[in-house]
């Protein structure tokens, strides 16, 4: 089913686009995450608009109000917050669908990049199942050229400067996975638990990513970089980049009335 | 990445967790840095040996009970999976996930050990005179003294080799992932022809009467003069063919990655009969008398009259028969990867388990 659905298609499609562009897998793998961010653009654009509008009705009187005057009554508050958005014809789950179908596809992304570059012989049998029968041209593109300017995609990445092994590629992750995180983080007055999440995740997700990025192949990294740079393109078109809070190391910080 | 959203929904822990579970799942199954693959067996009057993941062991063949095991204690980095080569005196060299190769002893003592290598030994070693040629993912076939381990020559290829060469009458010949089949010379290691078949192979070419018969990934079974590399004829197969063709009389027997056994008449260059058994054959065939056996993913050995394809018998056994099965006297030995033995002894005419053999943990 998963096979079926999403990574036969993309481990196809990520080579024939291989294919097409010469044999270059590092700009399959840019060319790929642009194409699948593309298709994907009216989920992600969706849960960004619900985003929005979460914020603004969090900004709102009558959100601000409840929160004072159920202060101490969670669940009178929880009932209230379920009414306003009832009132003004906002579905809270409206931001999460489309996010949660965005898993699979990411997930099947990077699975589908992991395949191509199969290190040892289980890793290429397996690849060897995923290959539709009516492309067999695709076998003959085995294995595939994994040199991509100073790496190789299919090993974990170091540049060499000076006798010392620099992991560029890592490093570049944790700080597009930080800027992609901080530049959209919304001005917020709630310094409550969602606030403390989103810091939480500030800090630890780039750590995380930058951590598989060090550890896993570069091929993975490079996903992680294009794919965190179309983030912050996207944001910025959509005008929801908060340039401001690049330079704010703290929590999120108020926001300035105009 | 994707933090906006998760954090409008507030349901962001949930989701993150599942994000991390995702990636792990990529990356388990599929990162470069998880080097993994079946058990490697070879085997003599006495003794079988299979490299498998963090050791080699010795198994006595008359009663599948452990003789040792090399390194004595488990060691994270250092793993094998190549099936080893046995010298004339019986002493065994192996390659491993580590770089290096080793002789050991028949009591599993090392001789020595070669760092000449720059990756993995994913390929069997293949013994030619006093030279031990070991193929190496770093493109590198490497050519040592049997004896002291020293580099004597060494030949580089466009792309990893996985599979052992084929040595015959003062030549080597190798198969490569990069599409292309060598022939060397075995004195020096100089390059006599090369072959270009447009598809990786991953197995050792097999010889008969002058022909290199190998199979590809995408180009079917391809049979080259052995003098020239000259292309003499081809047959197409339904998916990828990985483990060499075996011999067998007249006939060359192979199976593919998509699930099918096939006979091809060497003389007539043409198919006499085929097979589908319940998955992908990633082994090379091994032939005794009258019958052909072969196994495979979903854990099943087969063993077919080799003439005409009719059914003998069928074992079904646990894991994944992607080895190649082999004979030793009477019996078929069959190693597992992820089944609950290790190596199983099958009596090579009826298919009733003789032993099994599992690692103590």
């Amino acid at each position: 089913m998963w096979d079926t659905l999403i990574l036969n298609p993309m481990v196809n499609s990520l080579l024939l686009i291989y294919d097409v562009l010469g044999d270059n897998f590092g700009l399959a793998i840019i060319v790929f995450t642009i194409i699948v961010r593309l298709i994907t653009l009216p989920l992600t654009w969706q849960s960004q608009k619900s985003t929005q509008k979460m914020q603004e009705l969090q900004q709102s009187k009558k959100w601000q109000d409840i929160q004072k005057k159920y202060k101490d009554d969670k669940q009178k508050m929880q009932e209230e917050q379920l009414k306003l958005y009832k009132e003004v014809g906002f579905n809270p789950l409206s931001g999460c669908l489309p996010t949660l179908i965005q898993f699979p596809i990411i997930i099947g992304l990077y699975q589908a990049i992991m395949r191509a570059l199969p290190a040892a012989p289980v890793q290429l049998l397996d690849l060897a199942k995923h290959f539709y029968p009516f492309l067999p041209g695709l076998a003959r593109l085995v294995p595939l050229n994994s040199q991509f300017l100073w790496m190789d995609l299919g090993r974990p990445e170091r540049l060499p400067v000076a006798g010392i092994e620099i992991p560029v590629l890592a490093i570049v992750v944790v700080i597009t996975s930080w800027l992609s995180t901080k530049l959209m983080t919304p001005p917020s007055g709630d310094g409550g638990q969602g606030a403390q999440m989103s810091q939480m995740m500030g800090i630890y997700m780039p750590l995380l990513l930058g951590y598989f990025a060090y550890q896993y192949s570069a091929g993975l990294a490079l996903y992680f970089v294009v794919s965190n740079v179309l983030q912050i393109i996207q944001s910025a078109a959509m005008g929801k980049v908060n340039w401001r809070q690049v330079l704010s190391f703290g929590g999120p910080r108020p926001a300035k009335k105009a | 990445m994707h933090i906006a959203n998760l954090r409008s929904a507030r349901i962001g822990a949930p989701l993150v967790l599942m994000i991390a579970a995702g990636l792990l799942a990529g990356c388990s199954t599929g990162g470069a840095t998880l080097a993994s693959s079946w058990p490697g067996v070879a085997v003599t009057d006495t003794t079988a040996y299979v490299a498998y993941a963090e050791a080699i062991y010795a198994v006595d063949l008359a009663t599948g009970q452990q003789r040792w095991r090399y390194p004595a204690e488990a060691d994270r980095q250092v793993t094998f999976y190549a099936a080893p080569a046995i010298t004339e005196d019986g002493q065994l060299i192996v390659g491993g996930y580590d770089n290096r190769v080793r002789r050991l002893t028949a009591e599993g003592t090392q001789v020595w050990q070669s760092e000449a290598a720059g990756d993995r030994i994913i390929g069997a070693p293949a013994i030619a005179g006093d030279l031990v040629l070991v193929p190496s993912a770093d493109h590198t076939l490497y050519a040592l003294n049997t004896a002291s381990g020293a580099l004597v020559w060494r030949f580089e290829a466009k792309h990893s080799l996985w599979a052992a060469p084929l040595v015959d009458e003062g030549h080597a010949y190798l198969a490569s992932l990069d599409h292309f089949v060598y022939a060397l010379d075995l004195a020096d290691g100089r390059l006599l022809w090369e072959r270009d078949l447009g598809s990786a192979m991953a197995d050792t070419p097999a010889l008969v009467d002058g022909l290199l018969l190998v199979g590809t990934f995408g180009a079917g079974l391809q049979a080259l003069d052995a003098a020239t590399g000259e292309p003499t004829w081809s047959l197409p197969s339904e998916g990828w063919i990985w483990g060499s063709p075996t011999v067998a009389g007249t006939a060359a027997l192979f199976g593919d990655v998509a699930g099918t056994l096939y006979a091809v008449d060497l003389a007539r260059q043409a198919e006499v009969w085929r097979v589908q058994p319940d998955g992908a054959v990633a082994g090379s065939p091994a032939v005794l008398g009258d019958l052909v056996y072969f196994t495979t993913e979903s854990g099943t050995v087969y063993a077919r009259q080799a003439a005409s394809g009719a059914p003998a018998w069928e074992q079904a056994l646990t894991g994944k028969l992607y080895a190649d099965p082999l004979l030793a006297g009477d019996m078929l030995l069959v190693a597992s990867m992820q089944g609950e033995s290790l190596l199983t002894a099958l009596d090579a005419a009826t298919g009733a388990i003789r032993w099994s053999f599992t690692p103590a943990r």
